[in-house]
């Protein structure tokens, strides 16, 4: 599968990704599914979705509407199955899932952008974006 | 290799699921009381009308195709021969395994209430069997009664109100969802159940269930002598494990279930166990996660449970999403509290000598998974010179060669 | 749903987007597709425009500072009739140029046109705009070389240029969707190049990074030209066909010698010669400068050297060529040209009779009541301040407690004025702090006006939401102000933001900037449209990346493009022994605006914002100082004033120098009252200081 690489001493928290984020799904709520913050030490952290191998938000999910494609390796995310229980912001491990901000009825779930390619595969806008080569698509 | 799986709930599907995977040609039978795979955690979407019951399933169409499963649906159990490797299912059936998985998870408990059990229009929320009759009551003009205000009792309060009627609740703690939240919390679902017409009787007990000559409850008798008329009653105060066809048959029961060790195995080597079925740990996440483990080590594996954090919850009930993590009423005192309040949002995270022991997040979730990992793996947190509720994984990132995030 | 196209407020780039809106609210911000200049993408400050006045909002109405110092809330009437009162009586008392307004680059060209007539024309006073500490060396430079202060590219040259040569300038993080146009650069082997003294985001992100010291860039110009010269690598043809000047530039030039300039630079010969080579093999070399050019105390002449090479290379008018003055604020263009402060609304000079004959007319006013030269800037504003003369201020959308160079001489002025207006979005922001009158001010998301960007390009701002009781913008606040001053008549064809668009267009008719066949209507939902755009030419100017210069025509008399040089001079303000090193100051991320008033209320952007001010070590400085990465250091600033920073350790800035972000006060506070001589602009980039660990 591929996953996005983080390089963090390349990034500069220019928000480029979570601009990119935003722009490419465009919910209705203007909400990124992504996020960069600072540590203690001001070090700017890129805090992306890892499509982890042993998904907590997937095994937590009650309705079915987070689910490991076995094929591509990415959780992916059905709104319309999904109850907004909440339970997968909680039971994610690096804080990364929130609800869109409107309706409170979305989880904002990376896709890898696979909506922005013809064949389904991964088209991060975020990796294309990125000014500082600071996140790359890899195979892993 | 001959698998069997005695449920069809999150352990069960979930442990099939990982049986599949690790063993293409293995026979799988599936068990279940269950006619149909569906989520117990959202059947208030289906008594309010929001879901049917194909939207109830959280797994595959055609389940038992897809992961070529043969499945009886309907059937109980009733007894198990380890010996013969041999379970009796209460059709008359009798089927042998080489491993086996019980996954049967939980009842409804009925206090012992003078009237309570004998009545004919008492029900759990715990089972699709137990909608039908709650849609047929719950009519307007007629007087629904749930009798617990836990998290199930509140989402059979709210699907009750979706449905079109207005309940009235009956809770034996001094305020709503006492182990989830706290009065602050708990007082704005309050008002807000208040303001949509639901009576609520807190500090209060049903001591008595007035029964007509149909064994009808016609009204219920409150500990301050409060009388609720009552056409129909909910009982969500606690749950049972389905051990009951274990009796006897030499595996190790406790007092609250089915008794097995953080790889799933019970005192039978052939014979696991997941999900409520344990009366340890009775919610979704861990009946899933029990469930792949105890599968992947019938199949060869060697995995364990690690994650025995189970005091979390969310909830999301009319429209005001709330968080619960670790304990969040400790003894005044005990506790550093910081809290933080804005019009739309309450964040109290409870902590002492650098690591949070409990939070609640009230009105905005956002990005709060983090707190769970801090609680439950007691991580310290003095060196993070952030607001506590502004903690966020940056301080601990960590990525392994496969560009995971991981915990220290 | 609906959907409507405005235009971002924040940076001179002027991004379109999509705001669609439910219920009065935005739901959603879509980069507006297919708009040239940022085909649907932006960066997170307008993506996130619609959070402004979310968490922090002022009431609707005035307030006006009581003697026991408590505000009173007034209605909207009073507040104007009361500032309208203290203007005339300070004016009758102090004199008519004893009150002062400054106004900014941010606001619509509409509310700076109406604020220069309201304060230029009617009470003959001075308004200078924040775009002094931005964009007035680039004015300057091109009036004196091009005749005219007309910018001549289109961010378009960005895709098209081969040798992209960027001097003080860090669009990485300044202005990222041009940063965006260069990556859209396909020309085969195109190279980008850096001329900065610190290694910035985009110095490491291009092929040629020359790290000169600080303030020397014009000797590296001027060297640059030399070499040039000795090396025969000129365009001939264009000097003798469109410039004047150049034989004496060529004698000047011929003492910056190589070796002078490796002295002065701390660049390398080699270094020096490959700059030149790189610069002779473009075939479409183009020239970019920011701030690093603008604010320091040569700057308009620094500028110019840009410019200088361009001209003798031919690289002007051209596809991907140009010395090109990346502007700071969204409507700096639009300020500069009709705010009626430096200049006529349109251009032209307030000595220039046929220009007073001309505006008198279009506003229908005695040529009289124009202003009747240019004003006073706003360094001599805060001295006049201090100095006692003047008594009144009137600040809109611009945050000088913060911003104003060594601005502790403007709180020192706050507290010396009797009347005090601010007029913002937020009563918050550190300037307002002293006022005497407040008023409250809707952002851009609820109101109407035309900006410019820094490609000449116009586009529409069109209201997002609809206001709420009492709520009104800033060309309202002005107007009312203007009504309760008596104006009367003088105020006929102003009365809304459209009609005082349409006096502006006639202004410029003829002009360099002509507008005259541009509408309001025109501008909505559109591409934007960069002037020239006369009447009656509209069909042959519909392309809609257009630069100018392609015949070779300047606005000069003779229509020629001038040489203009000067001798490098001492500096003002050098290091010491007991202040040793040197404060850089600059944009500090993307998502951080300025003063930061704006987007504190961005949660993206907070995410991921230092909450105190910080500047940046050379490493080995620190570890020869005994200082870590996060300590905290007390800077001494050669201005007498000092203030503490948190350390970040990188190897990105020289074991001389700091470098300071512009977003917290403290940075400001240290830096100088010193200026270019022509345009006025402070010197914000290079203050000698010395520092202890606390």
């Amino acid at each position: 599968m591929y996953r996005i690489k983080i390089d963090r001493s390349r990034c500069v928290g220019c928000l480029t990704c979570v601009t990119a984020c935003v722009v490419s799904h465009q919910t209705e709520s203007s909400d990124a599914r992504n996020r960069v913050t600072i540590d203690s030490g001001t070090r700017p952290a890129p805090i992306f979705c890892r499509h982890c191998q042993h998904p907590e938000c997937v095994y937590t999910c009650m309705t079915g509407a987070m689910k490991k494609n076995p094929d591509t390796g990415y959780v992916e995310y059905d709104k319309d199955q999904c109850a907004g229980c909440y339970m997968c912001i909680m039971s994610c491990p690096y804080g990364i899932l929130k609800y869109d901000s409107i309706s409170h009825k979305e989880i904002m779930k990376c896709n890898m952008c696979v909506h922005r390619s013809e064949d389904g595969t991964a088209k991060p806008m975020c990796v294309e974006k990125c000014p500082m080569q600071a996140i790359t698509l890899e195979e892993v | 290799m001959k698998y069997v799986v005695l449920g069809s709930s999150a352990a069960g599907i979930n442990g099939i699921r990982e049986l599949r995977r690790l063993d293409p040609s293995g026979e799988i039978l599936l068990v279940s009381k269950d006619r149909a795979i569906y989520s117990r955690c959202i059947l208030h979407q289906y008594l309010g009308g929001e879901r049917t019951l194909e939207q109830l399933n959280f797994a595959e169409k055609e389940f038992d195709r897809v992961y070529r499963v043969e499945w009886k649906k309907g059937t109980g159990c009733t007894g198990i021969d380890r010996k013969a490797r041999q379970v009796f299912l209460d059709n008359g059936e009798t089927v042998t395994y080489d491993r086996l998985l019980i996954a049967t998870g939980s009842h409804t408990y009925l206090p012992d209430i003078p009237g309570l059990r004998e009545a004919v229009n008492a029900s759990g929320f715990r089972n699709l069997e137990d909608m039908a009759p709650l849609k047929e009551a719950a009519v307007p003009g007629k007087q629904v009664v749930v009798m617990g205000a836990g998290l199930v009792g509140m989402d059979c309060v709210a699907g009750l109100l979706e449905a079109g009627v207005k309940p009235v609740l009956v809770e034996t703690a001094p305020w709503m969802l006492k182990k989830q939240l706290d009065e602050t919390a708990a007082s704005r679902y309050q008002e807000a159940f208040a303001a949509r017409g639901v009576k609520q009787y807190y500090g209060q007990t049903v001591t008595r269930a007035v029964l007509d000559g149909k064994k009808q409850i016609t009204e219920l008798v409150l500990s301050d002598g409060t009388i609720l008329p009552c056409h129909w009653l909910v009982v969500t105060a606690g749950v049972r494990a389905n051990v009951e066809f274990l009796e006897g048959s030499g595996l190790a029961l406790s007092p609250l279930g089915l008794v097995y060790d953080e790889t799933g195995r019970t005192n039978d080597p052939d014979i696991y166990g997941a999900g409520d079925v344990s009366g340890a740990r009775p919610i979704w996440p861990v009946a899933v996660k029990e469930g792949i483990i105890a599968a992947s080590n019938m199949a060869g594996g060697h995995r364990k449970m690690t994650d025995f954090f189970a005091s979390k919850s969310t909830m999301n009930f009319l429209g005001i999403p709330s968080m619960s993590l670790g304990e969040v009423n400790p003894p005044e005192g005990q506790m550093e509290m910081e809290v933080r309040k804005t019009k739309d949002s309450y964040k109290k995270i409870l902590h002492k000598d650098g690591k949070i022991t409990g939070a609640v997040l009230q009105g905005d979730l956002a990005y709060g998974g983090i707190l769970q990992q801090l609680i439950a793996r007691k991580i310290d947190i003095t060196r993070v010179k952030k607001p506590v509720f502004d903690i966020d994984y940056s301080d601990f990132f960590h990525m392994d060669e496969n560009f995971e995030y991981y915990w220290d | 749903m609906k959907k409507i196209q405005s235009t971002c407020n924040y940076c001179a780039i002027d991004c379109n987007l999509d705001f669609y809106v439910e219920d009065n609210r935005v739901v959603k911000v879509v980069p507006t597709a297919g708009y040239p200049v940022n085909d649907g993408f932006c960066c997170i400050k307008g993506l996130s425009l619609d959070k402004q006045q979310t968490t922090v909002k002022p009431g609707s109405l005035p307030k006006i500072r009581q003697a026991d110092g408590s505000f009173r809330q007034v209605s909207w009437e009073e507040g104007f009739q009361h500032v309208a009162d203290k203007l005339k009586e300070l004016q009758a008392k102090y004199g008519p140029e004893s009150v002062a307004g400054i106004s900014t680059g941010q606001l619509t060209l509409e509310e700076f046109a109406i604020f220069g007539h309201v304060m230029r024309n009617y009470l003959k006073t001075n308004v200078d705009g924040n775009t002094r500490l931005c964009m007035a060396t680039a004015v300057v430079a091109h009036k004196q070389s091009y005749g005219f202060d007309a910018p001549g590219y289109t961010l378009q040259d960005l895709e098209l240029s081969d040798t992209i040569i960027f001097i003080g300038s860090n669009p990485v993080v300044a202005h990222p969707i041009l940063w965006g146009r260069v990556r859209n650069n396909q020309v085969p082997g195109h190279k980008v190049i850096v001329i900065d003294p610190r290694r910035s985001e985009t110095a490491m992100n291009a092929d040629y990074w020359y790290g000169l010291r600080w303030r020397s860039d014009l000797v590296l110009l001027y060297t640059v030209a030399n070499l040039l010269i000795e090396k025969d690598y000129l365009d001939h043809e264009f000097i003798e066909a469109h410039t004047e000047k150049f034989p004496e530039f060529r004698e000047f030039v011929k003492a910056y010698t190589l070796e002078r300039g490796v002295a002065d630079t701390g660049l390398s010969r080699e270094q020096i010669l490959e700059l030149v080579e790189l610069i002779h093999s473009g075939k479409r070399v183009s020239f970019w400068w920011t701030m690093g050019v603008n604010q320091g105390y040569e700057a308009v002449r620094t500028a110019q050297a840009i410019i200088n090479l361009a001209l003798m290379t031919g690289n002007m008018g051209k596809p991907g060529t140009g010395a090109n003055s990346i502007t700071g604020q969204c409507n700096a263009m639009g300020s500069r040209t009709y705010s009626n402060t430096a200049v006529f609304f349109g251009g032209g000079d307030f000595a220039n009779p046929a220009r007073r004959q001309r505006i008198a007319g279009v506003l229908g006013v005695e040529e009289s009541m124009l202003a009747e030269k240019p004003t006073k800037t706003y360094n001599q504003i805060i001295e006049g301040i201090n100095a006692g003369e003047i008594k009144g201020l009137w600040i809109l959308c611009t945050n000088p407690r913060h911003s104003w160079t060594n601005n502790e001489t403007f709180a020192s002025a706050a507290k010396k004025l009797e009347l005090f207006v601010v007029q913002d979005i937020y009563d918050t922001i550190e300037s307002a702090e002293d006022c005497t009158v407040f008023f409250p001010v809707v952002p851009g998301l609820k109101k109407e006006g035309t900006y410019i960007n820094l490609e000449r390009r116009l586009s529409a701002m069109r209201p997002v939401l609809e206001r709420g009781e009492n709520e009104i913008s800033d060309y309202e606040a002005i107007l009312g102000v203007g009504k309760a001053l008596g104006m009367g008549d003088a105020l006929k064809g102003w009365e809304t933001p459209r009609d005082c668009f349409n006096l502006m267009r006639e202004c410029s008719r003829n002009m360099p900037g002509d507008i005259t066949g541009i509408t309001w209507e025109a501008l909505e939902n559109s591409h934007g449209i960069q002037w020239p755009y006369p009447e009656g030419r509209e069909a042959e100017l519909s392309d809609d990346q257009r630069r100018l210069y392609e015949d070779g025509r300047f606005f000069t008399p003779s229509g020629k493009a001038q040489f203009v040089f000067e001798e490098v001079r001492e500096n003002p303000l050098p290091r010491t022994e007991k202040f040793p090193y040197v404060l850089n100051t600059g944009r500090g991320t993307v998502g951080q605006w300025h003063t930061q008033s704006r987007t504190r209320e961005v949660r993206f952007v907070e995410d991921v914002s230092v909450k105190g001010a910080y500047l940046y070590m050379n490493p080995e400085l620190a570890d020869q100082k005994g200082i870590r990465e996060m300590d905290r250091i007390r800077v001494y600033s050669a201005n007498g004033q000092n203030a503490l920073f948190t350390v970040k350790l990188t190897g990105n800035v020289s074991r001389e120098e700091l470098f300071a972000p512009i977003h917290y006060m403290e940075c400001n506070r240290l830096t100088p009252s010193v200026y270019d001589p022509y345009s006025k602009e402070p010197s914000y980039k290079a203050t000698p200081v010395r520092f202890e660990k606390v």
